[in-house]
């Protein structure tokens, strides 16, 4: 393939772009499934890798030894993302409270789509790169969330692709870092080490001449590249793994007070997702505040499950369940439907919608997909194994109704 | 060789993503037997201090096990069997009856404090305030959804 090839699909720092040109035609346009099937070599390996799946290089950068690891992600990506639509089925209506105002991750369903049906360009574009108004996932934490919100921000095109390399899971400053590395394609090429695995490392050292040479062109002038001050901490750059954070004009920028910015960042994306997950705290502003209110509501929440434990005790011998009646009660996004128990703060019977899935990383892989079972006789004397919950008839109505086959996430998406 | 690779399908950082499904299920199943058999060990209907302690057992095990995967699960669950086998009250399971909200004073660092005492485990995040807020969404969801589903199990009796 041309070099304009490459540029197009931007994997330009990748060395391995100059061998792997079928490779190249294969991300181009080919499904998934020719994507797994093609795999064997190493060598491209790490530019499927990186390509596909920022999340990937994000969380493993450090670990990953060789390319071969990243296959596994995709097998991940894979795997999870149905459990992860199946997961906004089962929150209903407003899905993930997390996700409410995170379109991109709403938007990231449809793509799965693609995904699961090997349309490989398709994904490629939105899985590229972070530019990351949301922040939040974008570090280090499990794919999920940084390749939804991946997927949000960059719709654009294959060139984009080169952002997703480039920085796994950067925050929005470093959407500004990757147009410069497209726009010196050739140097990344010639100054790539060749059979480096993990591609972030890699973008350092490119950047950091591609920065410093930029330094003074850059038309984004206002941001100096925290790379090009120290280049001579290539040594590090597998700690900068996660977040990309960019000196301002007249900050400081020795590693400490980065490193503090990056904290005070990750901190603040948490922050935000406790805002949604804590009702009525959509209008504070202020960290102490809200924290009071968490503290507020965690401890309500340890209350009522203590007063509840104890009238649980005293009705004990009538204990009569039904699992099914249970599990259609929607309680899992309509706590206002239960009638309130007397003293017990109405705050969590907001419509607020049950928020699951907030939290990133790994989807516990529970095969929780969507086959209804015809309903069974209720029986209490239950087995741990969810699968014979399963087989007793569960059959979370609502729930499931709402959950379908994944394919129908989509248009309530 | 793809199998090797294909084992490594999760990120270093093992954090999960709550299922509410999956999380209730669990929750149902373990507890409604762990209550019948309460109930089936306390014949008769008076209710005594062991029983609620059984039950209030019952009740943390349940969470902590249906939500693993976290520090403040392996925590709970830690906890409570060490007081289990000591005999001690579990109370709220987790040691701080009520803590007082903290003035203006340090504002975001004694809050932080309180948090870690609410949580269980939290005095072993001392250094992370990060995580702590991680393992605080987390934990608010699955109290959340234990919460409702005790209420619901009180209102189908």
């Amino acid at each position: 393939m041309a070099s304009d090839g490459n540029d197009d699909l931007g994997f330009k720092h990748h060395s391995l772009m100059n061998t792997n040109n079928p490779l190249c035609d294969k991300v181009d346009g080919m499904a998934l499934s020719s994507m797994y099937n093609t795999k064997s070599s190493n060598s491209s390996d790490p530019f499927f890798g990186s390509g596909w799946d920022p999340m990937v290089s994000l969380n493993q950068s450090e670990s990953l030894g060789g390319g071969s690891s990243m296959v596994s992600h995709i097998g991940f990506v894979n795997s999870h993302y149905p459990l992860l639509m199946e997961n906004q089925g089962i929150c209903g209506t407003s899905h993930f409270s997390q996700y409410q105002s995170d379109p991109s991750f709403v938007e990231l369903v449809p793509k799965i789509q693609g995904f699961g049906t090997g349309n490989l360009s398709e994904m490629v574009g939105p899985m590229s790169l972070p530019r990351c108004t949301q922040g939040y996932a974008m570090n280090h934490e499990g794919g999920i969330e940084r390749a939804s919100t991946n997927s949000t921000q960059s719709r654009d095109d294959p060139q984009i692709s080169e952002e997703g390399v480039v920085g796994a899971s950067p925050n929005g400053k470093c959407r500004k870092r990757v147009h410069e590395a497209n726009q010196n394609a050739d140097e990344e090429l010639k100054k790539d080490p060749s059979g480096e695995s993990c591609d972030v490392p890699k973008e350092h050292d490119s950047k950091k001449q591609k920065t410093e040479q930029n330094a003074t062109a850059n038309s984004r002038g206002k941001q100096v590249v925290k790379q090009a001050k120290d280049s001579s901490q290539t040594g590090e750059a597998p700690k900068e793994n996660y977040i990309h954070v960019r000196a301002r004009r007249g900050q400081a920028t020795n590693s400490h007070s980065l490193a503090e910015r990056v904290r005070r960042e990750k901190i603040s994306e948490r922050m935000k997702l406790l805002q949604e997950l804590v009702p009525g705290c959509n209008k504070i502003t202020g960290k102490a505040v809200m924290l009071d209110e968490i503290i507020n509501y965690v401890q309500s929440l340890q209350q009522q499950v203590e007063f509840l434990s104890m009238k649980l005790a005293t009705v004990n011998p009538e204990l009569n369940i039904d699992l099914e009646r249970i599990l259609s009660k929607d309680i899992l996004h309509s706590r206002g439907g239960n009638a309130a128990v007397v003293g017990f703060n109405p705050g969590i019977n907001s419509s607020h919608p049950f928020s699951s899935g907030i939290f990133p990383g790994t989807i516990s892989g529970i095969p929780n997909t969507n086959p209804q079972f015809p309903p069974l006789p209720p029986q209490t004397v239950l087995d741990n194994e969810l699968q014979n919950l399963f087989q007793m008839g569960f059959d979370s109505s609502s729930a499931m109704d709402s959950l379908g086959p994944i394919g129908r996430l989509k248009p309530g998406l | 060789m793809e199998s090797y690779e294909r084992k490594r399908t999760y990120p270093m950082k093992s954090s999960k993503v709550i299922h509410s499904t999956t999380f209730t299920t669990k929750y149902v199943s373990y507890l409604v037997p762990a209550l019948t058999n309460i109930g089936s060990l306390r014949a008769s209907y008076d209710v005594d201090e062991e029983t609620k302690k059984m039950v209030r057992y019952e009740v943390d095990m349940a969470l902590a096990l249906s939500a693993k995967g976290f520090a403040w699960s392996r925590a709970l669950k830690h906890k409570l069997r060490l007081n289990y086998n000591d005999d001690d009250r579990v109370g709220d399971g987790h040691g701080e009856p009520v803590t007082k909200k903290p003035k203006t004073e340090h504002e975001e660092e004694e809050r932080m404090m309180c948090l870690r005492k609410l949580i269980p485990g939290g005095k072993e995040m001392m250094a992370d305030d990060e995580m702590l807020l991680s393992e605080l969404g987390s934990y608010v969801s699955c109290l959340e959804l234990q919460v409702n589903i005790l209420r619901s199990m009180l209102q189908n009796n």
